[in-house]
């Protein structure tokens, strides 16, 4: 029992950090290749829990292989349990971003996965739209293969559309938009702007020309992706943003930019870090002296994929903990004089900053690094045990925002100080109630309970469809 | 060959290792930072380059990049710096775009207070140019051609940094010091190469470069060992009591690691007498390239170093020598030892004249022989 308990928590721990994408340590594909493993085996070995943890919070990119797992080995799946697996599926991919879903239904297509039931989930899917015709426009092709993959031909236009081309005027605007757009210049600005983009290269009009008057029909993510190559030219709002992507946008600032719009970019992390905080409630932090130990290192500068990203969940969970605790210290390995000013480099160096962070007087002392220290090698760990034979008590908590592919977990820090995967400083709160379920401090029942409670949550949002 | 010295880091303290693959980088970083020398590199495009020495050899190899010395004079508090004039180095297209420079010798001076010097090829050039003469006596024993030409082409083979296995990946995963101006490079756990320069924004801009250079051949095999041992440090925390005790363990096991990862794994590098020669002489500084004294029974080394009168290290850049290249180097040394004589030289050795004649073969130095002798000497095994 305890080995199941183990194993489910360090799935869903790894989970939390993993995405499958390059990281400083690791290639992508290094990092694929164990996390795939990982989905198999839980999947092969606890089915029914493995199917409920669609619900329990996992980021999108791990849903989406809960999901796939699932449907490509539905024989394994018990009998009495298939119901409410369709229905988790049903619920996890309907609430999965539209580019996400219709990837992973292409890639059904691709992986040979074609049985009733997955037929059935996609022609649910896609009934299930609300706004068909727009999707088929975005993401004609993914489209297109999930239809024919699972036998659907919806009727009418959008079916027209996909399978015999623009040669006949449409009566849904979308697509009558569009299908002009492929004569007229003036018609392209009618279309959203993702997809009038690359007609706006099909008809060679300049970039700038065609930002500037396609800006009203942006997204809020479009106009972050933007900022950099448009130079500041598109607006952004950034309160909509959420913690985190604002602090990898600060830190894709330069230094003198940062400097000369303080006040501004600190307004925006503090008010996202309070509507956190509104938003979560309380962080579960007992109120005495925090202190967190930040790794700055050129580690935590990520990869091309995810620039910075180690850094800026560092950063966000340094101005939430700024406007949740009542006294608190930051420590980064290498000190800062602003907190706005950060940027990855130099070396990891970890265990003179618990020393500082204890000698302060820190109660609780939050740790967020990959693990990957330097200076000296394992002296944490030493450090650690030292201070805990000396009697020492606060609490330490250790959360790392990368998956580590060589051994298929969140790598500690120290051996029995396991780490939590961190993916988002908004999700500190999250992380911090599942420490229990990850330190042994909860049976098997507990968890399942939670996870019960969750998946209730999430049928109830998905309007109990069956 | 002049200077007698030992091999030493003096200036220079060392920080923990890190670790990737077979490599183990060792970051050193400057105790007194350094204000008045600096270096800087410039990129060459060509696919060989012929560098003209002062007697008419030349030097042929791929160099893909050359340092910029620059020093303060006298007093002054700043160096110039940026405007580099490259005179003296010229670049010929062939049919086929096959490109060759041609640099004006190793080290070129710029302007006052400036040169130009070809990193490592300056101390290899030494290495392939050692008793290149040849015999001085025209003994019997020696072929027309050693006779006329001497050694004639000389040329050894060495490894680019881009193919030695994780090298790339450990380079970019390493992190940099505050402070840092140089590393030492283990593979393998034995030292393979010595870095380093004179501040460390010019470490920061040359980090990548120790990539482009040429390292020995061994280091390429040891480098497939794919695995460094895990050296962990045990810091003696058993039985403190307060957190400053804690402390002071750590900074205990840092200053007890730097010790370790250069006096006791650096054994074949640092602290090993040198032979050199110094080739330029800028302000209170000399430049010098060296080969350390030849050992058959431990790793050999040649490099180049720029160091200040009073001994810190300013620049220093090494190459380790194969067992193979080491022996020639040897063979060559004993040979010239004895006036070239193959018979004094076997006696010096305790060999017999015919054994010393197999050895020269098998060193790659056949060509010089006799062919009679060489066949006689062959046969009679």
């Amino acid at each position: 029992m305890d080995i199941t308990r183990e194993d489910l928590s360090l799935f869903l721990n790894a989970c939390a950090a993993a995405t499958s994408q390059q990281e400083f340590y690791s290639s992508e594909q290094e990092q694929r290749v164990s996390l795939r493993f990982l989905h198999q085996y839980i999947c092969g070995n606890y089915r029914t829990l493995y199917a409920r943890t669609l619900a329990a919070g996992l980021n999108h990119h791990n849903q989406q292989e809960v999901i796939y797992q699932l449907l490509s080995s539905g024989k394994d799946c018990p009998a009495e349990f298939r119901l409410l697996e369709n229905r988790l599926i049903t619920a996890a991919l309907k609430q999965l971003p539209p580019q996400r879903a219709w990837k992973l239904l292409q890639r059904l297509q691709g992986g040979k996965v074609n049985n009733r039931r997955t037929r059935k989930v996609i022609a649910t899917f896609i009934a299930g739209r609300k706004d068909l015709p727009f999707d088929a426009l975005k993401y004609r092709r993914k489209v297109k293969a999930a239809m024919q993959h699972a036998h659907v031909k919806p009727s009418g236009e959008v079916s027209a559309f996909l399978f015999e081309g623009i040669k006949k005027p449409f009566v849904t605007p979308l697509l009558e938009q569009f299908r002009r757009a492929h004569y007229s210049k003036e018609a392209l600005y009618d279309l959203p702007y993702s997809i009038a983009e690359g007609l706006a290269a099909k008809h060679q009009i300049p970039r700038a020309e065609f930002l500037k008057r396609i800006e009203g029909k942006m997204t809020d993510r479009e106009r972050l992706r933007l900022q950099s190559s448009s130079a500041g030219k598109i607006q952004l709002n950034p309160e909509k943003l959420s913690l985190t992507e604002l602090c990898v946008y600060v830190l894709g600032l330069t230094l003198d930019d940062r400097r000369n719009r303080e006040e501004e970019l600190t307004g925006f992390l503090q008010r996202s870090a309070h509507a956190i905080l509104r938003q979560n409630g309380k962080l579960p932090l007992p109120d005495h002296k925090m202190a967190a130990i930040l790794d700055n290192s050129y580690s935590s500068s990520g990869s091309r994929v995810k620039k910075n990203r180690p850094l800026a969940v560092a950063l966000s969970v340094d101005v939430l903990l700024q406007n949740a605790c009542k006294d608190y210290r930051a420590f980064w390995t290498r000190p800062v004089k602003k907190q706005l000013l950060n940027h990855a480099k130099g070396q990891t160096f970890l265990a003179e900053r618990l020393l500082d962070a204890l000698e302060w007087g820190a109660q609780t002392v939050l740790i967020v690094s990959d693990a990957c220290e330097n200076d000296v090698p394992g002296a944490f760990e030493q450090i650690y045990q030292g201070y805990r034979q000396m009697g020492g008590k606060a609490q330490i908590f250790h959360l790392s925002p990368v998956f580590d592919a060589e051994n298929y977990q969140v790598k500690p820090l120290v051996k029995d100080l396991p780490a939590l995967g961190l993916r988002a400083g908004e999700d500190l709160g999250t992380t911090l109630a599942f420490a229990r379920f990850s330190t042994g401090k909860s049976t098997l029942l507990e968890l399942e309970t939670y996870l019960q409670g969750r998946v209730d949550a999430l049928l109830s949002a998905a309007g109990g469809l069956s | 060959m002049k200077i007698n010295d030992t091999l030493n880091l003096q200036g220079l303290r060392a920080a923990p290792s890190q670790v990737c693959g077979a490599f183990r980088l060792v970051p050193l970083i400057r105790e007194k930072p350094c204000q008045d020398v600096r270096i800087t590199h410039e990129r060459y495009q060509q696919d060989l380059s012929r560098v003209q020495l002062n007697d008419g050899t030349e030097y042929w190899s791929f160099i893909p990049h050359g340092y910029i010395l620059n020093w303060a004079k006298g007093n002054e508090a700043t160096i110039s710096f940026g405007a580099q004039l490259s005179k003296g180095t010229k670049t010929d297209r062939f049919a086929g775009g096959f490109t060759v420079t041609t640099h004006q010798r190793m080290v070129k001076r710029q302007n006052a207070n400036s040169v130009r010097l070809l990193p490592l090829h300056l101390s290899m050039e030494a290495f392939l140019a050692l008793y290149f003469g040849g015999p001085d006596i025209a003994w019997l024993e020696y072929s027309r051609f050693a006779k006329q030409h001497g050694l004639g082409i000389r040329s050894e083979r060495a490894v680019s940094g881009r193919s030695l296995f994780m090298f790339e990946d450990a380079l970019r995963t390493f992190e940099i010091h505050e402070g840092q101006v140089g590393v030492l490079i283990y593979t393998a756990e034995k030292l393979a190469s010595a870095f380093v320069v004179p501040t460390p924004e010019d470490y920061r801009a040359l980090h990548q470069t120790l990539l482009d250079d040429f390292y020995g051949e061994l280091i390429y095999q040891y480098a497939l060992w794919s695995q460094a041992q895990d050296l962990n440090i045990k810091l003696e925390v058993a039985g403190k009591k307060t957190l400053a005790e804690l402390r002071q363990a750590l900074h205990a096991a840092r200053d007890q690691w730097a010790e370790f990862s250069t006096r006791v794994m650096g054994l074949d590098l640092l602290q090993r007498n040198i032979i050199g020669e110094t080739i330029y002489k800028p302000a209170q500084l000399r430049l010098e390239r060296f080969m350390t004294e030849l050992d058959l029974n431990a790793t050999n080394t040649i490099g180049e170093r720029l160091v200040r009168s009073d001994g810190e290290v300013l620049y220093l850049k090494t190459f380790q020598l194969g067992a193979d290249q080491t022996k020639r180097a040897w063979w060559l040394s004993q040979l010239s030892r004895h006036h070239w004589h193959i018979g004094q030289t076997a006696e010096s050795l305790n060999m017999t004249a015919e054994e010393v004649v197999r050895s020269l073969n098998r060193a790659g130095f056949g060509y010089l022989l006799n062919p009679q002798i060489l066949q006689q000497a062959l046969k009679k095994r």
